[in-house]
């Protein structure tokens, strides 16, 4: 008897313990026509609880019953193809708008027919030289109207055709702001909830790690590839940043430049990192209420960011949060009912879903798993939110908790290590009274460093186990008060 | 548990030495876990491939600088590109990795060291270019993998030709070892005016062989010095000849002499070995996929509908709309310079190229008969066009989309100096394949503007009203045909202008 209790606790112990994903939210493949390829770039969402979903193919399609709770029923239609790869694909006053490879343009089924027969271009006034990897990223509107639009470098290393590692604004009579220089190779690009353009920069020349970066207009992102391009528009020429050095040494040189917000470090927090999309759900997908959702397409996953402005510069903490999605993921739409949208395709580079393409939903369950809500820079350390009341002891206990922290070379060539590396001690934890905070002072922190900081043994007051218990936090800024 | 293991993996501080956990977190999002290529091996195969084994220095140096473009391993082309990783890993994590797939599912080969890693790194200096799979099989050849043609050698010749030419008095342009064994004349820039020859050795078991040829335009292959199968005329792909010839065991000359004249080209040899089951392709092309390592996928028009593909168009620019009308008719419109410039009949495009793997390049209509009608920004003020068409014309433009009627046939909407011009474009089928283009423009323009019907073609001037590229017909109605140094241009006033393209 007794055996068979311990063997028991032993068995079940761990299954009551071990947080799963499906604990707390449905992730659910939606149907798609059968025999199409559909290798999903751009997600719309139009009145009916419809959603146009654009492909990499160049089709349009719209889809019927995908809010449903019987996806079985799910119906599609047809309503245009022969575009060029549209990746950002929003829907305004009866106009579908997209920013395809060449050009910003919308399009609209005039006389009724259920077929796209009006094909607009607002604007082509950037240049493509039919270089594959000269992807063009566009936004929904911004409170303007404008379309915000990254291009990516030619070949993901040159600058063959005008304002390529650039990021430009299209107003929707079609002018062309340009706005950011120093972008390599975007992978998406959307606003957070306060309406400030972001995108994700993938790994490569002048890029140590993929990262969140914010676009502030006038700003320069780090890769001075595209920089020549400020002649066009006589705007004053971009950093000349140094090879070797790193962003945080460049930045003292050249304020315009604007640090990556939240680094994504590589390999460890996806490899390829692709949609930007707020949390507006006002807390129907969970706790995360204005947060930010970035897509990974290598990984197929969704991380979470928070983000705060120390000094005027964003910066913030990145966190494991969906993953096992079907192929790597391209767009990510939220709709405000609480339903995250989302599909893309591995075609080309690959991902660790290993169908070929996919169109997914996911759904809150109403669970809350226990996590790290927040975490913030403070004056002597960061403070820690969570999701619900910790185990004070635990988390008032220093032991429980690790922290280290690199940076990455900022240079010519591809990637860079993790360099610079050094150990941050924490030397006290304060829980607040009511347990939904801590308090760390941290020794050792570095400016410009990804600060790792990993939870050991801290479970919620309720027992429940920490569902992904590291964070990583880009410091750019230390508060000074 | 699973989670538990990797917590473990993301805590336990990578170890420099563990291969195997570099390998996942550095590798295997392209290579596959199992080594065999992600996502169902659309990516390269380090498992059982000749690449990472024998000598180490080619795969240190594909790990420190990256490989860009086509490489074949085991029998598969891979088109993409493995961005460098010298500036992200250490010599230490690279030798570990690489130790770990020269020991890994199958492969048995030693160990890397760091040395190893380190000498190569100073010995690439500053180089930062990627390699490519032929540079690399120069420097360091596959151990144990013979190439389907041993000791094969190319000649490039430049010229015109019609039929084969006496290569005996020719100058070759370029003469290369080629390492791949393979008979490919892809590396060569021009794919038009030009012939090519190859020379190696072939090993065959002693039987009586099938050798399959074909190509665009003229080949013939010579076995031993015997001529065993010839195409001898301009052409496309699909005159298909099969030779079977009795040989002894041993290895046997092989020469293949090619020319291709204009337009498409293609050319694919191969052999079946008496009792294999598989043709054996000596060509980088394989029979029925000229120039292509991608799957087919020919897009058509429906019975009553036009298709369109906005891709990388060869022959126009970046900015190309190509439209397949029923009936064989197509054109490629130029988002750039404002009109059709390639105009062609028969099949449309294959879409398989840009739709598979990453889509890198242009892919040609799918035709040999492409007329090219001009490559100049299409609208001039008729003053700046009065003896030639303006490389750079000073008229204000602006591409604003298109319109499809019932059938999908476009309506192209364009600016010219502040006014509207509509260029309309459907396919007439009998009694010939005709395209007709209407072109309007909607108010009478402040100066006079023309537009740019062809240029850098040889035109044959019929009349005012006519004239003849290749075998296209060009009629005019509601303008009058202006002939300057092998260029038609049309001075447009405000109404309709009706341009038909007519093949015979």
């Amino acid at each position: 008897m007794m055996i068979r209790s311990i063997l028991t606790i032993l068995l079940i112990a761990p299954l009551v313990a071990a947080p799963q994903q499906s604990d707390y939210y449905q992730r659910q493949e939606i149907p798609l026509p059968p025999g199409e390829v559909m290798e999903i770039g751009s997600i719309a969402m139009l009145p009916g609880q419809k959603i146009a979903v654009a492909t990499r193919r160049g089709d349009v399609w719209i889809c019927d019953g995908a809010y449903a709770d019987d996806l079985t029923k799910v119906t599609w239609k047809k309503f245009a193809q022969g575009l060029h790869e549209p990746f950002g694909m929003f829907w305004k006053d009866g106009w579908l708008w997209m920013t395809q490879r060449p050009e910003v343009s919308r399009i609209k089924d005039t006389d009724g027919d259920g077929l796209a027969d009006t094909y607009e271009t607002i604007c082509d006034k950037w240049g493509i030289n039919g270089d594959y990897h000269e992807y063009a990223f566009g936004t929904d509107p911004d409170k303007e109207g404008n379309i915000w639009v990254t291009l990516c470098l030619t070949g993901s290393a040159g600058a063959g055709s005008d304002w390529r590692g650039w990021c430009m604004r299209v107003t929707p009579d079609g002018k062309m702001i340009p706005t950011c220089s120093g972008i390599r190779s975007p992978g998406g690009i959307g606003f957070n909830a306060e309406g400030d353009a972001f995108y994700c920069d993938n790994q490569g020349l002048w890029n140590g790690s993929s990262s969140l970066k914010w676009l502030k207009p006038g700003s320069f992102q780090g890769n001075p590839t595209g920089n020549k391009f400020h002649k066009l528009a006589n705007l004053p020429a971009p950093p000349d940043v140094t090879s070797g050095s790193r962003v945080l040494a460049e930045r003292k040189k050249f304020p315009e430049f604007i640090p990556p917000a939240v680094v994504l470090p590589h390999g460890k927090m996806g490899q390829s990192p692709t949609a930007v999309a707020a949390d507006t759900t006002d807390g129907k997908f969970g706790p995360w209420k204005n947060q930010l959702y970035i897509g990974e397409q290598c990984h197929s996953q969704v991380q979470r960011v928070c983000l705060e402005k120390v000094n005027g510069i964003y910066q913030g903490a990145v966190f494991h949060f969906l993953e096992g999605f079907e192929a790597g993921l391209i767009p990510l739409r939220i709709d405000p009912s609480g339903i995250i949208f989302t599909g893309g395709s591995n075609r080309g580079w690959a991902s660790r879903g290993s169908k070929p393409f996919t169109f997914e939903r996911v759904k809150w369950t109403g669970k809350t798993p226990f996590e790290m809500l927040t975490m913030s820079a403070t004056v002597d350390g960061f403070e820690v939110t969570f999701t619900e009341p910790v185990d004070a002891a635990a988390a008032a206990n220093v032991a429980n908790y690790s922290m280290d922290a690199w940076t990455y070379i900022l240079q010519s060539s591809y990637g860079s290590p993790e360099v610079d590396k050094a150990t941050q001690k924490i030397t006290a934890a304060v829980v607040s009274a009511d347990k939904m905070k801590v308090r760390l002072t941290v020794d050792g922190r570095v400016q410009g460093h990804v600060h790792h900081l990993q939870l050991n043994n801290i479970k919620a007051a309720s027992g429940q186990e920490m569902w992904h218990p590291e964070a990583y936090y880009t410091l750019n800024e230390i508060p000074t008060k | 548990m699973k989670r538990l293991l990797f917590f473990l993996l993301m805590t336990s501080r990578l170890l420099a030495q563990d291969g195997g956990q570099l390998y996942t977190l550095y590798c295997s999002a392209c290579h596959g876990a199992d080594g065999k290529g992600a996502t169902g091996g659309q990516f390269p195969p380090l498992a059982n491939s000749a690449w990472p084994v024998g000598n180490a220095e080619r795969s240190i140096k594909i790990v420190l600088l990256g490989l860009n473009g086509p490489v074949e391993v085991n029998g598969k082309t891979y088109n993409l590109e493995m961005p460098p990783q010298g500036a992200a890993i250490t010599d230490e994590n690279i030798a570990a990795i690489l130790t770990h797939v020269r020991s890994s599912w199958g492969n048995k080969a030693s160990a890397v060291s760091v040395d190893q890693v380190k000498k190569v790194r100073a010995s690439l200096g500053k180089r930062a270019e990627h390699w490519t799979a032929d540079e690399l099989l120069k420097l360091h050849p596959l151990e144990n993998v013979k190439p389907p043609i041993e000791k094969l050698i190319s000649h490039y010749y430049k010229g015109s030709f019609q039929k084969m030419p006496d290569f005996s008095k020719l100058t070759a342009a370029a003469v290369e070892e080629e390492p791949s064994g393979l008979i490919d004349y892809s590396d060569y820039a021009n794919t038009d005016n030009f012939a090519m020859s190859w020379d190696g050795e072939i090993f065959t078991p002693a039987g009586e062989h099938e050798w399959i040829l074909d190509s665009d335009d003229g080949s013939r292959l010579l076995i031993d010095g015997n001529m065993i199968a010839e195409i001898p005329t301009i052409g496309p792909i699909g005159r298909t000849v099969r030779k079977k010839v009795k040989l002894t065991q041993g290895m046997h000359k092989i020469r293949l002499e090619y020319f291709e004249f204009s337009g498409q080209e293609g050319l694919s040899v191969g052999v079946k070995i008496a009792g294999k089951p598989k043709v054996k392709w000596l060509s980088k092309e394989t029979a029925g996929k000229p120039g292509k390592s991608w799957p087919e996928i020919m897009l058509k028009p429906s019975a009553d509908r036009a298709v369109i593909y906005r891709n990388f168009i060869q022959g126009t620019t970046a900015r190309g709309i190509g439209v397949g009308f029923p009936g064989g008719v197509n054109m490629a419109f130029s988002g750039d310079h404002l009109t059709a410039e390639l105009i062609w009949s028969g099949d449309f495009i294959d879409a398989g190229h840009h739709w598979t793997d990453r889509g890198v390049g242009n892919e040609a209509p799918a035709s040999d008969q492409v007329l090219k009608a001009s490559n100049l920004s299409a609208y001039a003020f008729t003053s700046e066009a009065a003896s030639a068409w303006p490389a750079t014309s000073q008229v204000a433009t602006r591409f604003r989309g298109y319109q499809l009627d019932d059938h999908g046939n476009p309506n192209f909407a364009i600016e010219v100096s502040g006014l509207r011009v509509l260029d309309q474009y459907r396919a007439e089928t009998s009694p010939a394949p005709t395209l007709v283009r209407r072109v309007r423009l909607t108010e009478k323009p402040s100066a006079p503007v023309s537009l740019l019907l062809l240029n850098g073609t040889n035109v044959t001037q019929v009349s005012a009203q006519e004239c003849q590229v290749g075998d296209v017909t060009i009629k005019v109605e509601g303008a009058a045909i202006r002939y300057a140094n092998n260029t038609a241009i049309l001075d447009l006033k405000e109404g309709e202008v009706i341009v038909r393209y007519t093949w015979k």
